[in-house]
């Protein structure tokens, strides 16, 4: 059999099809290959989800500096308050009561915008301190009592639309697709736009595609093996088309040289190249910081550097863009109120999130907040989740993705809206 | 058992899906569970219990009854390995003492060099293939996460002292040989725990990841206590006698003394035994069988491994004390063993197997090392690069969505470079009489369907030019295919 060039490109014809039909929207709006059971304007958010792994310790990030038992509970870890004086780094006050970490500082001129929100003690109603289950329940979109093996994310694509022609509707970056987004067809795992391509010889590349393609499909049509090789195949022929030109991001903009900066940059490539993305879904590891988390400095500082500095370079390069980009920031659970013996912190329980799209309405802070106190914390230790992180995701979803299916999407889940987008 | 979580990524018939604007999209799994249908036995059992046939290998299991082989593969320590041992003296910092792995002029290089070689070149070469799917596997379980240039140094150690020594032992064995390993108690920060407030990290895996599982029916309490029980299991630092650096301590001003409440018992014994007291409980609570059974399965039979088999893997635990060798006696004896559904390749098996089956020629040993992390980096499977403690998953689901990677493995492979090639001559004799001329059964383990014959045929075809050129590209196709994805 030839090499089915043809076919792979009449598929990414009927995208760029699409594309011209809804022509009197702005190009770079994702775009629905197939939504016929719904009132649908196509003028939806990219989300870009960012996943903190290891349960990142949210009293360090969204520090509560005006409450007196944060400080009396982390004699060590604990970020001097904002008007700390005679030390080097202090917190930065975003409403009075609780402030950013210094390392998070680049951020705070764009909560100060309104650009940026936290949520505080949010997180899971599930009282599991077991990463892998925590990380599953959140990812699956569930409370913990069962539910579906796919993603929330998937199942939000999948409530839009029956059948995509769109090879890059989900990107998850890195080696493998992100659990939260398992279970449609259209995703791929990618470290490097520039590398997804066939390597060797470029007519044996060619032709091999079209044998790939064909060997893979007597795997029979709904075989999740030949999904991922169709979309693999399909995403090659649609990113040879934009890899070409190298990508430049907006003037000015230089992005730190980390792999979750670089998963950002090119997420923003996918965007503005106008490729059908709808979901971007990424990782930044290493917040277990059971030992040596430092306080001003140190391991858990370094990574809200890495965090804080990617989410900077890519609010600057989208731009105006950032009207249809939400970008949300999450973690498996927080850390425990008190530090241990190791300088650093154990499982705890509620967490903190961040939300950045330049349509928000919301205080800086939104927290249903109880206090640190002994008495009031979750099992006497942790901070209490007085916020589902659901509700968060939901608003998040009906606001910004025009996606009204969110009880589907978490499984019966009634949530309820924080107003963070008014 | 935490089924939940073991249905989450393949799914499976208990997955439902009562919504019906998302049933139309997801993805159904169900056919997973059917075993691969036309494949030889011997070449299933080669599959799963190793990395991978061989010309060699074929040859002799065309004479060797498979369950001779598998025997013999039983007791590893009566297989000549002393080719390997040559071999690995290339890499002498897998024999090097704690604490001239951690000087500061051993590099940070050099020990991913050695630890990194030593573990592609048993995979690759060792003769005692199912122990090394063992050290695998046990690698796995008890994983090391080997970050920074002192847990590099530690792996090196605890590969050489902890897992190989104890993989085909007993697991409580096993098990104590881990709680003491230093990388360990530095990866899982119990080197710095203290009675004021004590580190929850290496209790709450213990029992998670190592023991019980994550509902095996322990509390917070149960983690809390433990992981004062564990107090002052450290090692020692660079202080004192010099030549100990890096081995364990037991730190007496930091233990917790008193009684501590463990899954129903009380351990007041003191000092470092309190620790070994946790151990032996643990070991032997009824969730811990199961749960290593489970994952013993898993790995080696299915991603939803069947209940009947753990049943049986869970007896023998039982009888034999928890014999390594006697679980894999049964799980290879087990009907369940050769009916087995497929099961994905993850990177590791993948190229490793390729270098086997290819009899790969190697030119630049080094250059290909560094060719291989590369290639196994941009897979997301470097040994002992695995972040968080629970070890690289073992299902399909996780690996499947990036194929990109796989594929140019094996363009890479097959091309002939100053690194290496493949051995063309011995694949060709291996193809000799075959339809088409390729050794199919030999890479897969069955032969083509009419439609895969139909299908390489025509794309022999459009590659055209000599018959060598399109055999190499043939067996490009092949290996890139989703037949040799499974094993």
């Amino acid at each position: 059999m030839p090499f089915s060039r043809r076919k792979l490109l009449t598929r990414a014809g009927i995208v760029s099809g699409l594309m011209a039909a809804t022509a009197m929207l702005p190009r770079w709006f994702p775009r629905l290959a197939f939504a016929p059971d719904q009132q649908e304007d196509a003028t939806r958010d990219v989300l870009v989800v960012v996943f903190l792994r290891g349960g990142a310790d949210a009293l360090s990030m969204i520090v509560p500096h005006a409450d007196e038992h944060y400080y009396q509970m982390r004699p060590r870890l604990a970020i001097p308050r904002p008007d700390a004086p005679q030390v080097d780094a202090r917190v930065l006050d975003l409403d009075g009561y609780f402030g950013l970490h210094p390392a998070l500082a680049s951020l705070h001129p764009i909560f100060q915008q309104k650009r940026m929100t936290a949520i505080h003690a949010v997180g899971s109603p599930h009282e599991t301190r077991s990463h892998f289950e925590a990380m599953d329940y959140m990812e699956r979109g569930t409370d913990g009592t069962g539910g579906l093996s796919s993603g929330w994310v998937a199942r939000h694509l999948a409530t839009l639309s029956r059948d995509s022609d769109t090879p890059l509707r989900g990107v998850g970056w890195g080696v493998s697709v992100q659990q939260g987004l398992l279970g449609i067809p259209s995703v791929v795992a990618m470290k490097s736009i520039t590398d997804f391509h066939l390597q060797g010889n470029e007519k044996l590349a060619q032709t091999l595609m079209g044998s790939l393609s064909d060997i893979y499909k007597l795997e029979g049509e709904q075989h999740p093996l030949y999904h991922s090789a169709n979309s693999t195949l399909e995403a090659i022929q649609l990113i040879d088309r934009i890899r070409a030109t190298p990508y430049r991001p907006s003037a000015g903009v230089v992005y730190p040289s980390t792999d979750f900066a670089s998963a950002l940059q090119q997420t923003a490539m996918l965007i503005k190249a106008q490729v059908g993305l709808e979901a971007s879904y990424m990782d930044l590891g290493g917040w277990d910081t059971h030992a040596e988390q430092g306080a001003t400095e140190g391991r858990q500082a370094d990574l809200m550097r890495e965090l804080a500095g990617g989410l900077v370079a890519f609010h600057a390069d989208m731009g105006n863009l950032m009207e249809r980009v939400t970008v949300v920031v999450m973690s498996e659970f927080g850390r425990r109120v008190a530090e241990n013996e190791s300088l650093g912190t154990d499982h705890g329980h509620g967490g903190m999130m961040l939300v950045m799209n330049d349509k928000l309405v919301t205080p800086m802070v939104t927290a249903r907040w109880a206090g640190l106190a002994p008495e009031v914390l979750y099992r006497g230790e942790d901070l209490p989740t007085t916020t589902d992180y659901r509700d968060v995701l939901s608003e998040v979803l009906q606001k910004r993705l025009n996606n009204q299916f969110t009880e589907e999407v978490f499984m019966g889940y009634q949530a309820q809206p924080l107003g963070i987008f008014g | 058992m935490n089924r939940r979580k073991f249905i989450r990524l393949w799914g499976s018939a208990s997955v439902a899906l009562p919504m019906e604007r998302v049933a139309g999209v997801l993805l159904a799994n169900r056919h997973l569970l059917q075993p691969i249908p036309m494949r030889d036995p011997m070449f299933h059992a080669v599959s799963r219990l190793s990395y991978g046939m061989t010309p060699a290998l074929y040859q002799q299991l065309q004479s060797t009854d498979i369950d001779a082989y598998l025997q013999e593969q039983l007791t590893p320590q009566a297989i000549d390995d002393s080719a390997l041992e040559r071999q690995l003296l290339a890499f002498p910092l897998l024999d090097a003492p704690p604490y001239q792995l951690l000087d500061s002029a051993t590099s940070r290089r050099d020990m991913v060099v050695n630890l990194f070689g030593g573990v592609v070149n048993r995979a690759w070469f060792s003769k005692r293939q199912l122990y090394e799917r063992m050290v695998q596997f046990w690698g796995d379980h008890f994983s090391i996460f080997a970050s920074d240039k002192r847990l590099l140094a530690l792996k090196i150690v605890d590969d050489r002292e902890t897992i190989r020594p104890y993989a085909f032992s007993t697991f409580i064995e096993l098990l104590r040989a881990t709680a003491h390993s230093p990388a360990m108690l530095v990866y899982l920060d119990n080197a710095t725990s203290s009675k004021e407030a004590p580190n929850e990290n290496y209790a709450r895996e213990l029992l998670e990841l190592h023991t019980l599982g994550i509902n095996g029916g322990y509390t917070e309490a149960d983690i809390k206590e433990i992981a004062k029980a564990f107090t002052g299991w450290s090692l020692h630092g660079q202080d004192g006698d010099a030549t100990l650096w890096g081995t364990f301590y037991f730190r007496e001003g930091r233990y917790a003394p008193g009684t501590k409440n463990v899954l129903g018992y009380q351990i007041n014994v003191g000092g470092e035994q309190d620790g070994e007291a946790v151990l032996d409980i643990v070991a032997t609570h009824p969730s811990t069988a199961r749960f290593i059974c489970h994952k013993l399965a898993r790995h080696f039979v299915a991603d939803v491994p069947p209940d009947s088999l753990i049943t049986k893997l869970t007896a023998n635990f039982w009888a034999n004390n928890g014999s390594i060798p006697q679980l894999m006696q049964t799980l290879i004896t087990a009907d369940e063993f050769w009916t087995a559904p497929p099961k994905f390749k993850r990177p590791f098996e993948f190229v490793i197997g390729m270098l086997r089956a290819l009899d790969y020629y190697v030119k630049q040993p080094i250059a290909l090392q560094n060719a291989l992390y590369q290639t196994l980096s941009e897979m997301g499977h470097v040994p002992f690069q695995w972040a968080t403690p629970d070890g690289y998953p073992d299902e399909g689901a996780y690996w499947i969505n990036n194929l990109l990677p796989r594929w140019n493995a094996t363009l890479k492979l097959l091309q002939a470079t100053d690194v290496g090639e493949p051995r063309w001559e011995t694949l060709y004799t291996l193809g000799e009489g075959q339809p088409l001329g390729l050794p199919v059964p030999y890479l897969l383990g069955r032969s083509l369907t009419t439609d895969e014959t139909t299908l390489i045929s025509d794309f022999m075809k459009s590659v055209g030019g000599s018959a060598d050129r399109q055999f190499q590209a043939a067996v490009a196709l092949l290996l890139a295919s989703p037949a040799y994805q499974y094993q």
